[in-house]
């Protein structure tokens, strides 16, 4: 049996063309999602500092962001500067929506949707360079984000519960944020007791629609 | 791990991580997946491989992703008939046609033993199963195997 086996299975390998795609998968840079376009993803800008550099680094095109954070470029690469990672630029009065960024108020409950953002722009009193702040969802799920757009580097920001997770729970498929407390209770119980490398709910990370809206509008996306 | 490392472990491996997920799932395109997403989550850089470990590593990996595969709900309401087989018929396809018909866990276990050469405490290393079951299921296999292709076992 195993000279047959052997036999049979030295016949089957991976396509050549599978081959070439993995293969230039593993080269790519892994922490830029989207090289071509130049997009630098900082959630940590405003989650907790990680990306934090020391202050006073003179830089290139420093952009400051509505939470006090800042991006600028040198001959050393981006940099971050962190913000009030509490800040939000939304506020919820009365089951509305308001947009409050550089001293406006404006209230975009029927202006945006979990397929609509609205984008509010504006530029950097210093720099001049041109920004914009990005807003979707609902009044009870909403996220939001801020990018900053430069010749010389591309796109730059963050986004604030800007993705949510697909998962099959059920024999359904629900997005994390559709899930029952009792779903939610299970998906988090099962998954500590899961083997490396194994989820059983089999979830993928996508981006929400209201920002691949607003990114597609703005030609951050190659 | 740097992408050089990273591509000389899928030069060397990529097929055996393959086999295995064609093995253990019977079509194809899924394995292609399974393959794919064993070698990226080995880029995360969120594991740390031994040396001399690498290549259970990513079978583990692949069997537990196949697992999940298995039990997914997309996967249990979809039925194929793989024909990109490099042996449409012939006495490799009926082999095949029998290894397939066997249960996924048991075709893990045939797998690794008849391909790899693993004994039993280490494909159970890489199940995640005892010692006990690995031989149970090989027993079981086999019985199955020798039944259906009225074959003498080495």
């Amino acid at each position: 049996m195993k000279t047959e086996y052997s036999r049979m299975m030295g016949q089957i390998m991976l396509s050549g063309e599978k081959k070439v795609e993995i293969a230039a998968l593993l080269t790519q840079p892994r922490r830029r999602r989207f090289p071509a376009a130049k997009l630098v993803l900082a959630a940590a800008l405003v989650l907790g500092g990680l990306l934090c550099v020391a202050s006073g680094v003179p830089g290139r095109s420093p952009y400051h962001f509505a939470n006090g954070g800042s991006f600028s470029i040198d001959a050393y690469g981006s940099r971050f500067a962190c913000g009030d990672s509490s800040y939000c630029p939304v506020e919820i009065r009365d089951g509305r929506m308001w947009l409050i960024v550089d001293g406006q108020e404006t209230d975009i409950t029927d202006l945006v949707d979990e397929e609509t953002p609205y984008i509010y722009t504006r530029t950097d009193p210093i720099s001049g360079i041109e920004g914009y702040m990005i807003v979707g969802g609902t009044p009870e799920n909403f996220g939001w984000a801020e990018f900053c757009i430069g010749d010389d580097f591309g796109a730059a920001g963050t986004a604030i519960n800007g993705s949510d997770e697909m998962l099959e729970i059920d024999g359904q498929t629900i997005f994390e944020s559709e899930l029952t407390e009792e779903q939610r209770k299970r998906v988090l119980a099962e998954r500590r007791g899961a083997q490396p490398g194994e989820d059983p709910f089999h979830g993928t990370t996508v981006e929400r629609p209201w920002l691949a809206e607003a990114k597609d509008r703005l030609g951050i996306y190659p | 791990m740097d992408p050089e490392q990273l591509t000389e472990l899928f030069r060397q491996y990529g097929d055996d991580v393959f086999r295995l997920a064609y093995s253990y799932l019977g079509v194809r395109a899924d394995a292609e997946d399974v393959c794919q997403s064993v070698f990226l989550r080995l880029a995360e850089g969120k594991n740390v491989l031994l040396p001399g470990k690498e290549k259970s590593w990513l079978l583990t990996c692949a069997a537990n992703l196949c697992r999940s595969q298995l039990r997914s709900f997309w996967r249990r309401n979809v039925g194929e008939l793989d024909e990109s087989l490099p042996f449409p018929d012939g006495p490799d396809r009926a082999l095949w046609d029998t290894v397939m018909a066997l249960p996924p866990k048991y075709r893990a276990v045939v797998h690794l033993y008849y391909w790899e050469g693993y004994d039993q405490g280490e494909i159970g290393d890489i199940l995640h199963i005892s010692r006990t079951a690995v031989q149970t299921r090989m027993a079981r296999a086999r019985a199955i195997l020798k039944k259906e292709l009225n074959d003498d076992e080495d």
